[in-house]
């Protein structure tokens, strides 16, 4: 499985090279630390800074968040593979994060993921060979309005169904 | 509110103090309530739900006045919805119900939940038959499933060397998590994902990097996480379960041993009972294994002809009699040495000085074979406050501040460890460790101080924190006598300032640490061998009480001095005169009232010369004064400071007998080597540092061809005609109750399931408050500081018999501080040789930023490492010189 | 009196001619009954795995505490059975035996059957402890499961 094996050569890599990351992350980490009476609290927006940087998080990038705000590593673990908006391994072009919490599972969107299985030819938790799409379900997406829901990357497609995500995924490079 | 509420558990009304938890009630009222997730060391956290009960409060009529029924009981308002009773506290009036039909139908309910993913594999399961979700199903769950659909399964893991993860059986208690956490402060496990596919693991499912207790395994309450060791051995109902004390630390913890046959297949801890009760490290957990070890002595050794060849017990005890017996009228009986006695129970330790003073008339007897200078036999005992009650461990984790001075509790007492650590957790205790590496509790995350002196400063870290103490005047409470002595021990002392330069901690720093230890309401000082078996030992231990007085922790109504020994019975060791100048109950043999009940029960003048120490002892053989030595259970070949002055010693003694299990390098150098029963083998009792006595059991009946060592002393007694006639331990233990200060009116019966702390209404020795200043001695010289110390995983010659600890232990490895290795040009996992002034030890070096530049860290109890070669410190301390060497690893 | 001797004589010759319910053991053996408890088997699976698993229920089961099991983990690579755990050790002692079936009733894996072997005489006390391997039905009857 090739998602399998990019997460392989990403986690090597990961091993190999020390994190590297960019002043301003750096400075965003900084600034979130000042925001809450203990840095513990700190710990969501620093992880999401080092995604935005990284992409996903890396074993090392958790390591270094946990030294950061003082938490132990595998309780900052835990936190990220709570929320399902933080990625544990790297992720295609397009995001593809079905909502499968009660109103959008309702309105379909069980239905939805298993035609976006079948089209794209990967489960949850994949990406296809070009790594053009990766594929997930993730927790509520607060759009219980206009499910089922699906967010690309940082953007959200509501109301959908089968041929609406097939015009979308067309759109998408 | 007042102290206690009445409260009424299905129609029991019992009285309990306010803010106890309705479990905790229920239990009291003998009414039982199923539990998961909560435990006793634990907060409360309600995660599990099986917990849930019915509870109300009496209905209240006008002007608040409680409405009675038509049977004038009180009519009660129940709440319309089941409570959790490990969250909830009780109130004046309460009452409870668990066996209403909401209560049973609310517990139906979440055991259905509870088994809707659980697999039936119960067979297969290492839990099953000891499992209290099976247990629970049986009482109250359902039996069948209406669950149609799959259950949700994971990939079971090997989380390391010791605990097998079997996601699926899981419940999400979180009682691991929450274990490792607030007690072994570790934080190794948390919960992944969330919901129904919440997982307990590891940070990125590696091996658990941790002390590998296998607590999580213990307070699992279903079979999720299981022991590899332990893996498919036995199911619960083969094993004969007996409780017994720890053969390590000195904490004296309950394990629960699991025997088979003849074979100790497990141990484990029991929730309410013992000081410890579910907790185990990893010795006490996988340490036993060296019991049924193939390579343990089968019969008595005789040296015949050059070569120790087997001989019977009584061929054995005639012929080291008939030595003794020789060597004492052709030399005196002070030609005559006894070592060791620190792993003995406490009867045998009795028979073994009654032996050496009573019968052969030597004074000459010392269990502290690790020591490097004399110690007073009494220094230790003043020190923790001759005698006056301890605080209790369970105390301990209650007080406000705890200085441990100079020990890695890690590795000399892992469960006083966890118990500060829970302390810091739960209860606001505040830690303050004085070690000059960084030891575990003197991580940044337990909050406490970390007073990193310099290594070789201990002295003078303990008399500025004196100094700094007294600054403040005199504590109230303490005797008038005391006082006028720390008030010229004050102007003695001087200002913390100039201790503050040779520690290299400033003064403020200091200041800081005596005001929190005097000022805290409950506290307690922790020492050990770190300092009783350090060059200026005798200074130590004096500089120590000193700070006792001065901070108040001798006089503090909740406070204690406590000394942390270095294996499970040092403190009865101390307790019964192993030690040259002190008889049991530290009674002064120069005392000719003191000493009449002993002379006149062992029917003997007494040898009043103050006797010679272990390392004296060790001196005079190497140089021929001492002929005859016995060495009980310790491995003094590699235990003694000085191993070319040991080896001497051995060779120059024209009688050596040894008391061991194995056939130790000690052992071979004897004359006759007497086969031991282990600790899981015999009945005694076991002096914890809390002064407890504990009864341990015998699981098992002991290896043919070995004998408890107190059998043995008895039947060299006989054999040099002494009218012993001691049936059980039980018979010597009457015998110490009746003639030692401290634990007269103690009986046998009254030592299970958990003895008293002994304690003496007048104090066994008057205080002494004097400068405690170094003996000049040679200076230690230059090079790196040697720095060793306990470690978890290994502790003492026996350790490293089994199979677990030694391979969780790896290889010995010296530690140097990056930027010292840098220095000398040594990376990770380079060999080097560390050389002392008697000679050099080589073996792989690992950096590690914990141990301070200009020092080297290399643990003792490794079995291929030994570090008396280096030769004894001096001074302060052992200085040693390292370098990168490309020779190949040899071991010892 | 005659007559009551030949009335005698007469349900003897009677016999003579009858069929014999003895049979001639060892030559000649009885066919047991479908549910006759006599010497157990431990079977296999179709794929000639062990189909026991060392749960112990029979040795708990027992009411003449007959039975010794001690379990071990397999090797993945040579599997004894088709969990994780297989009997490495599957003792019963004959002499001890009742023969009451529990065990049989107690198996969650259909592993164990007391089959219709009666002959279980010997000379030696030590050779009625019955091994797995004299337990353990051969390769070929992989899949057997007595009718009951």
């Amino acid at each position: 499985m090739s998602a399998t094996r990019s997460l392989v050569a990403a986690l090597s890599s990961d091993l190999l090279q020390p994190l590297r990351i960019s002043d301003a992350t750096r400075a965003e980490i900084e600034k979130s630390l000042t925001r809450y009476p203990n840095r513990r609290s700190a710990v969501m927006p620093v992880l999401w800074a080092l995604q935005l940087e990284i992409g996903w998080l890396p074993p090392a990038a958790l390591r270094y968040a946990a030294s950061v705000v003082e938490l132990p590593e595998s309780e900052v673990f835990g936190i990220a593979t709570f929320y399902t908006m933080f990625n544990l391994r790297p992720v295609g072009r397009h995001h593809l994060q079905v909502c499968m919490t009660l109103s959008c599972s309702l309105m379909g969107a069980d239905r939805l993921f298993r035609h976006l299985e079948k089209k794209l030819g990967i489960g949850h938790g994949e990406t296809t060979p070009d790594g053009r799409f990766s594929l997930r379900r993730v927790e509520c997406l607060a759009a219980c309005g206009g499910a089922p829901c699906l967010q690309v990357n940082f953007d959200y497609h509501e109301n959908l169904d089968e041929a609406k995500v097939d015009r979308l995924l067309e759109t998408l490079e | 509110m007042s102290a206690t509420v009445k409260v009424t558990v299905d129609g029991r009304t019992i009285e309990v103090p306010a803010g106890t938890l309705i479990t905790d009630a229920a239990r009291e009222a003998e009414v039982h309530v199923p539990i998961f997730c909560a435990h006793s060391k634990l907060p409360p956290l309600g995660a599990c739900r099986i917990c849930v009960v019915e509870v109300g409060m009496p209905k209240l009529g006008p002007g608040r006045l409680p409405v009675t029924g038509a049977d004038g009981a009180p009519e009660i308002a129940w709440l319309p919805k089941v409570q959790t009773g490990c969250t909830t506290t009780v109130a004046d009036g309460m009452h409870v119900r668990t066996d209403s039909a909401v209560a049973v139908k609310a517990r139906k309910g979440v055991m259905e939940f509870l088994l809707v993913n659980h697999p039936l594999d119960c067979p297969v399961c290492d839990e099953g038959g000891e499992c209290q979700l099976q247990d629970l199903a049986f009482a109250f769950g359902a039996d069948f499933s209406r669950m149609a659909d799959a259950k949700r399964t994971f990939v079971s893991e090997d989380l390391g060397p010791i605990v097998k993860k079997e996601a699926n059986r899981c419940i999400v208690c979180m009682r691991c998590v929450r274990y490792c956490d607030e007690m072994m402060g570790d934080d190794a496990l948390t919960a992944h994902q969330r919901g129904v596919l919440t997982e307990i693991s590891s940070f990125n499912r590696q091996p658990l990097e941790c002390e590998q207790c296998g607590n999580c395994i213990e307070v699992c309450p279903v079979g999720a996480l299981t022991a590899l060791p332990y893996r498919f051995k036995a199911r619960p109902w083969d094993l004969r379960q007996h409780i017994t004390v720890c053969p390590y630390c000195p904490a004296g913890c309950s394990v629960r041993l699991g025997v088979r046959g003849m074979e100790i297949l497990r141990a484990r801890g029991t929730e309410f009972r013992g000081v410890n009760q579910e907790y185990l490290c990893v010795r006490g957990r996988f340490g036993y294994e060296f019991v049924s070890s193939p390579d343990r002595l089968s019969s008595p050794l005789l040296r015949l002809g050059g070569s120790l060849a087997p001989a019977g017990f009584d061929e054995a005890v005639t012929y080291a009699a008939a030595r003794l017996r020789d060597i004492a009228a052709a030399h005196g009986p002070q030609a005559i040495a006894f070592l060791g006695g620190d792993k003995l129970n406490l009867e045998e330790q009795y028979l073994f000085q009654k032996l050496a003073r009573g019968v052969l008339g030597t004074s000459n007897v010392d269990a502290r074979t690790r020591a490097t200078a004399r110690l007073p036999g009494d220094a230790i005992l003043r020190a923790t406050g001759a005698g006056r009650p301890s605080l209790t461990l369970d105390q301990l984790s209650r007080a406000g501040e705890a200085l441990v001075l100079g020990d890695d509790l890690q590795g000399e007492a892992p469960y006083v460890q966890s118990l500060l650590i829970l302390g810091q957790h739960q209860n606001g205790l505040h830690l303050t460790v004085a070690h000059p590496r960084r030891v575990k509790l003197a991580r940044s995350k337990f909050g406490g101080e970390w007073l990193a002196l310099k290594p070789g400063s201990e002295l003078t870290l303990v008399n500025a924190l004196t100094a700094a103490s007294l600054e403040a005047g005199v504590p109230a409470g303490v005797p008038a006598e005391v006082g006028a002595a720390l008030a010229s021990l004050a102007s003695a002392l001087g200002s913390p300032e100039a201790g503050a330069r040779e520690t290299g901690i400033s003064a403020d720093d200091l200041r800081r640490a005596a005001k929190r230890l005097c000022a805290a309401d409950q506290k307690a000082i922790v020492f050990g061998r770190a300092y009783t078996e350090h060059p200026q030992a005798a200074a130590l231990v004096q500089a120590i009480e000193n700070l006792g007085w001065a901070s108040g922790a001798l006089t503090a109504k909740r406070a204690s001095v406590m000394f942390v020994g270095p294996q499970h019975d040092s403190q009865g060791a101390l307790d019964m005169g192993l030690t040259p100048d002190r008889l049991p109950g530290y009674v002064d043999p120069a005392d000719a009232a003191a000493r009449r009940p002993f002379e006149q029960q062992w029917g003997a003048a007494l040898d009043l010369s103050p006797g010679l120490s272990a390392p004296e002892i060790l001196e005079a053989a190497a140089e021929g004064r001492v002929k005859a030595l016995w060495i009980v259970a310790d491995e003094w070949v590699k235990s003694a400071p000085d191993r070319a002055r040991i080896e001497r010693a051995l060779e120059r003694c024209e009688l050596v007998i040894v008391n061991d299990l194995f056939l130790t390098a000690t052992a071979k150098r004897a004359h006759v080597v007497f086969a031991a029963a282990s600790f899981a083998e015999k009945e005694g009792v076991a002096v914890n540092c809390e002064r407890r006595l504990q009864r341990s059991a015998r699981a098992i009946s002991p290896r043919r061809g070995a004998r408890p060592d107190g059998e043995i002393f008895q039947a060299v007694a006989r054999g040099l005609g002494a009218t012993w006639s001691y049936r059980t331990p039980e018979d010597v233990f009457r015998e110490i109750a009746r003639l030692t200060p401290g634990y007269q009116g103690l009986s046998w019966a009254q030592l299970l399931p958990l003895g008293p702390q002994w304690t003496s209404p007048a104090p066994l020795a008057g205080p002494r408050i004097a400068p405690a200043i170094a003996p000049a001695a040679a200076e230690a010289g230059d090079g790196l500081w040697m720095l060793s110390g306990g470690t978890l995983f290994l502790q003492g010659s026996l350790s490293y018999r089994g199979a677990q600890l030694p391979k969780l232990a790896g290889e010995a490895r010296a530690r140097l501080h990056p930027d010292q290795a840098q220095r000398l040009g040594i990376g990770d996992g380079d060999t080097v040789e560390i050389a002392g002034s008697g000679g050099s030890v080589t073996l792989a070096a690992t950096l590690d930023d914990a141990v301070p530049a200009g020092s080297v860290f290399v643990p003792y109890a490794f079995r291929e490492c030994d570090l008396n070669r280096l030769g004894a410190p001096a001074g302060a301390g052992l200085r040693v010189r390292v370098r990168k060497t490309a020779a190949a690893l040899v071991g010892a | 009196m005659l007559k009551e001797l030949g009335q005698g004589l007469g349900v003897t010759l009677g016999n003579l001619f009858k069929k014999p319910f003895t049979v001639q053991y060892p030559e000649e053996k009885l066919e047991m009954f479908p549910r006759f408890r006599g010497l157990h088997i431990l079977t296999r699976h179709e794929d000639g795995l062990e189909r026991c698993v060392g749960c112990e229920l029979c040795a708990v089961a027992c009411p003449a505490d007959a039975i010794f099991v001690k379990a071990a983990e397999n090797d993945p690579q040579r599997p004894n059975t088709h969990g994780e755990r297989y009997a490495e050790r599957y003792e019963i002692n004959m002499l001890r035996c009742i023969f009451c079936g529990m065990c049989e009733e107690a198996c969650p894996e259909d592993a164990i059957y007391l089959e219709k072997n009666y002959e279980l005489s010997d000379y030696d006390r030590d050779a009625f402890i019955y091994t797995k391997d004299e337990l353990l039905v051969g390769p070929e009857k992989s899949g057997y499961l007595p009718q009951r």
